[in-house]
C-alpha cells in the first residue's frame, strides 16, 4: 500500500468517527428526511380523481412553481409525475449534501490555518492524502444518507402503498456523483483560501454562480449585458456539477439512457479533474496559508 | 545526517534564506539561532520538506531530499512551536498517539506508546482529552508523538517555550535521554540559557545567511578578546589596581567592585597562577577566583546587532 493511501484510511477513519459522534450530521440527516416525509406526504395529496396534478398540494405548487422558471412546466410536470418520491429524494438531500460539504471546506480552512495538515504532514502524510481522507468521509457519509433516504422510502412506500419507481434508483447515483464533484469544488476553494471563512463565503459564491448560470442568465439582465451574460454561462455550464445533473435528470425524463450516462460521465471527468487541479495546486502552495 | 547545499529561499524579491550551507554529523544537538525573520522557519520547512527550495540542495542520510520523499521523511520527528489546539481535541492523548502510530503504520503501537508515555510521566493522563491538557502535557504528548516511529532525526522548534521549571527541566532531560540514545537533535529555540545547556554546536542564522556555526566553548571564545576573573578577596588595599597594572603585565584592565577584584587577561593563556601567587605576595587571600565567561545570550547580541559585518568579513577572510 502507497504511503499516500494508507495515510488516507488513517486519517479518513478518524475524520469518520468524529463525524459520527458529533449531532450534526443525525441534525442534517432529520432535518433531510423531515423535508423527504413532507414531500412524499404532499405527493399523497396531489393525486385526484384525473390522476397527479402537482398544484393540487400548496409545497408542491410552490416549488413547482419556482422550477418552472428554470426548467420549464413541461419537465417539471414530467419529474413530478415520475414517481412519488424523485423529486424528495432530491430536495431532501440537500442539507446533508450542505452539512457535509461546509463542515469539510471549514474544517480545512481551521486546519490548515492552525497547522493542523503540517502537524499530519510530519506523520508522514500529505496535502493531498489529507483532502483525500475527508472526501472519503463524505462520501461514505452520503452513500449512507442515500440508502437512510431509500430505506425511508420503501417503508413510506409500503405504509402509504407507493411504487418505488426506477426513476429513484436512477436518481440516487445522480446525486452521489453530483455530491462528490460538489465536495471536490469544496476542496478546491479550500486549498486556494487561507482562511476557513474565505473557503466559504468562495464555496457560497461558486454555488450561487453555478446556480443562476443553469437558471439561467435571460432572467437577471437585458441587453448588452444578456448577451454578455448568455456567454459567461454557456462557459460557466460545462463547469457546474448542476449542469450535468440537470443534463442527466433531462435526458431520463426523455428516456434517453445514452445521454443521462453521458451526464454521469461528465460529472465523473469534472470530479476528477477539480481534485487533479486540487492536488496540483496545494502540492505548489503548500498546507500551511 | 543533515547537509544543505547553497540552500535558498525566495518569496517573490524577498530572499528568506540565502545560500545556506549546513552540516550536521549524527548524534550532535545541534541548536539553530536566529532573530525573528531570520529566515529559521523558511529553513526549518525546507528541511522537513514542508516547502520547496528556490534553489540549492538537500541531503537527508547522504540522500538527496525532496517533499515527495516520504520514506526519508518517516526518520524525521517533528516537534512543532504550537501543538494546534482545538484540532484532534476530542481525542484523548491516547487515541491521539494511535493516530500517529497508525500513519506511521507501526508494529505494535500500544506497547510504544506507552513506554513513552511513561518515560515522560504523562501515563495516568492518558485516557483525558487533549482539549485538557496544560502547554507542558501538550508539548510532551508532542514530543511522544515525534519519537514514534523511533526517527533518526528529532526536529524540536521553540520545545520549551512557556513551560514552568519542572517542565523545562523535564523537558531538557528528556532531549539529553533521546540524544544519548544516539538520535540527532535539531533545536531552533530563543531561550538562549536552555540552549547552552543542551547544544552541542550552534548556527547563528540572519538576513538568510549563516554567521556563525560552531561549538558553543569556540564560537564563545572566538567573541570574547579576554577573559575575564573576577577574584573575591578579604578585603580590598587601596591601589591595588594600580600595582597589578604596573607589576602583571599579562593583566590589560583591571577594576574593584566592592571586595571584588575584576581583571582582564588576555585569552591566549591560563594566568590563575601568577595572579594569585601575587596577590599572596601582598598578603592578600583570594577567596573565590571565578572565571566570567561571555553567556550565549550575549554572543548572540554580539553577533546579530553589534558585529554582523565584522563577523561576516572575518568568516569571509577565514
Amino acid at each position: 500500500m502507497s504511503d499516500r493511501l494508507h495515510a488516507t484510511i488513517a486519517i479518513g477513519r478518524r475524520r469518520l468517527y468524529e463525524s459520527l459522534i458529533h449531532p450534526g450530521y443525525y441534525v442534517a440527516l432529520t432535518a433531510g428526511l423531515a423535508v423527504a416525509y413532507a414531500f412524499a406526504a404532499g405527493f399523497v395529496r396531489s393525486i385526484d380523481s384525473s390522476g397527479f396534478d402537482y398544484t393540487l398540494n400548496p409545497l408542491y405548487n410552490f416549488v413547482g412553481g419556482m422550477m418552472s422558471g428554470a426548467f420549464g412546466a413541461p419537465f417539471v410536470g414530467r419529474v413530478f409525475a415520475r414517481g412519488p418520491f424523485l423529486f424528495a429524494a432530491h430536495i431532501s438531500f440537500l442539507p446533508v449534501l450542505l452539512y457535509l460539504a461546509m463542515t469539510s471546506i471549514y474544517r480545512f480552512g481551521t486546519e490548515k490555518s492552525s497547522g493542523a495538515i503540517e502537524l499530519l504532514c510530519y506523520g508522514p502524510a500529505d496535502g493531498t492524502s489529507y483532502f483525500l481522507a475527508s472526501l472519503s468521509k463524505d462520501v461514505i457519509l452520503t452513500a449512507v444518507s442515500l440508502a437512510a433516504f431509500l430505506g425511508f422510502f420503501v417503508a413510506a412506500g409500503l405504509v402509504e402503498n407507493l411504487a418505488i419507481t426506477t426513476a429513484l434508483l436512477v436518481s440516487l447515483p445522480l446525486l452521489f456523483f453530483s455530491a462528490l464533484c460538489i465536495y471536490a469544488y469544496g476542496v478546491l476553494v479550500s486549498v486556494i483560501s487561507d482562511g476557513a471563512n474565505t473557503a466559504l463565503a468562495l464555496f457560497i459564491t461558486g454555488v450561487l454562480v453555478f446556480g443562476i448560470s443553469l437558471v439561467g442568465s435571460q432572467a437577471i439582465v437585458g441587453g448588452y449585458l444578456q448577451s454578455l451574460s448568455t456567454v459567461a454561462a454557456w462557459v460557466l455550464k460545462w463547469f457546474s456539477p448542476f449542469f450535468y445533473w440537470s443534463f442527466s435528470m433531462k435526458a431520463w425524463s426523455n428516456d434517453q439512457i445514452g445521454l443521462l450516462f453521458v451526464g454521469l460521465l461528465g460529472q465523473m471527468v469534472l470530479t476528477t479533474t477539480v481534485l487533479v487541479g486540487s492536488h496540483f495546486l496545494l502540492k505548489a502552495k503548500g498546507v500551511r496559508p | 545526517m543533515i547537509r544543505t547545499v547553497g540552500l535558498t529561499k525566495k518569496y517573490g524579491n524577498l530572499v528568506a534564506v540565502d545560500g545556506l550551507d549546513l552540516n550536521i554529523p549524527a548524534g550532535e544537538i545541534y541548536g539553530f539561532l536566529g532573530p525573528n525573520g531570520a529566515g529559521k522557519t523558511s529553513t526549518i520547512k525546507m528541511l522537513l520538506g514542508i516547502s520547496r527550495p528556490s534553489s540549492g540542495e538537500i541531503f537527508l542520510f547522504d540522500e538527496p531530499y525532496t517533499p515527495e520523499r516520504l520514506d526519508l521523511r518517516r526518520r524525521i520527528g517533528v516537534v512543532p512551536e504550537k501543538h494546534p489546539q482545538g484540532t484532534w481535541s476530542w481525542m484523548t492523548g491516547r487515541e491521539y498517539l494511535e493516530l500517529f502510530a497508525d500513519l506511521f503504520a507501526l508494529s505494535s503501537p500500544q506497547q510504544r506508546i506507552g513506554h513513552l508515555l511513561e518515560q515522560v510521566q504523562l501515563a495516568e493522563f492518558r485516557d483525558k482529552r487533549v482539549k485538557e491538557y496544560s502547554r507542558g502535557m501538550l508539548q510532551k504528548l508532542s514530543i511522544i508523538r515525534a519519537l514514534l516511529p523511533d526517527p533518526d532525526i528529532l526536529f524540536l522548534d521553540e520545545p520549551i517555550s512557556g513551560l514552568d521549571p519542572l517542565g523545562i527541566k523535564q523537558i531538557r532531560d528528556l532531549i539529553l535521554s533521546e540524544n544519548r540514545e544516539g538520535r540527532t537533535i535539531f533545536i531552533s529555540s530563543h531561550l538562549l540559557s536552555e540552549m547552552e545547556k543542551i547544544c552541542g554546536r550552534i548556527a547563528v542564522i540572519f538576513k538568510g545567511r549563516l554567521l556563525a556555526e560552531d561549538t558553543m566553548d569556540a564560537l564563545l571564545a572566538r567573541l570574547s578578546k579576554d577573559r575575564e576573573m573576577h577574584i573575591e578577596l578579604e578585603e580590598v588595599p587601596d591601589g591595588l589596581t594600580e600595582k597589578i597594572a604596573a607589576n602583571l603585565p599579562f593583566v590589560r584592565e583591571s577594576a574593584c567592585e566592592g571586595k571584588t577584584l575584576i581583571v582582564k587577561v588576555a585569552r591566549d593563556g591560563d594566568y590563575r597562577r601568577p595572579l594569585s601567587e601575587y596577590l599572596i605576595k601582598l598578603n592578600l587571600i583570594p577567596l573565590r577566583f571565578q572565571e566570567k565567561t561571555l553567556s550565549l545570550e550575549e554572543a548572540f547580541v554580539t553577533i546579530t546587532r553589534e558585529n554582523i559585518n565584522l563577523f561576516a568579513a572575518s568568516e569571509d577572510s577565514q
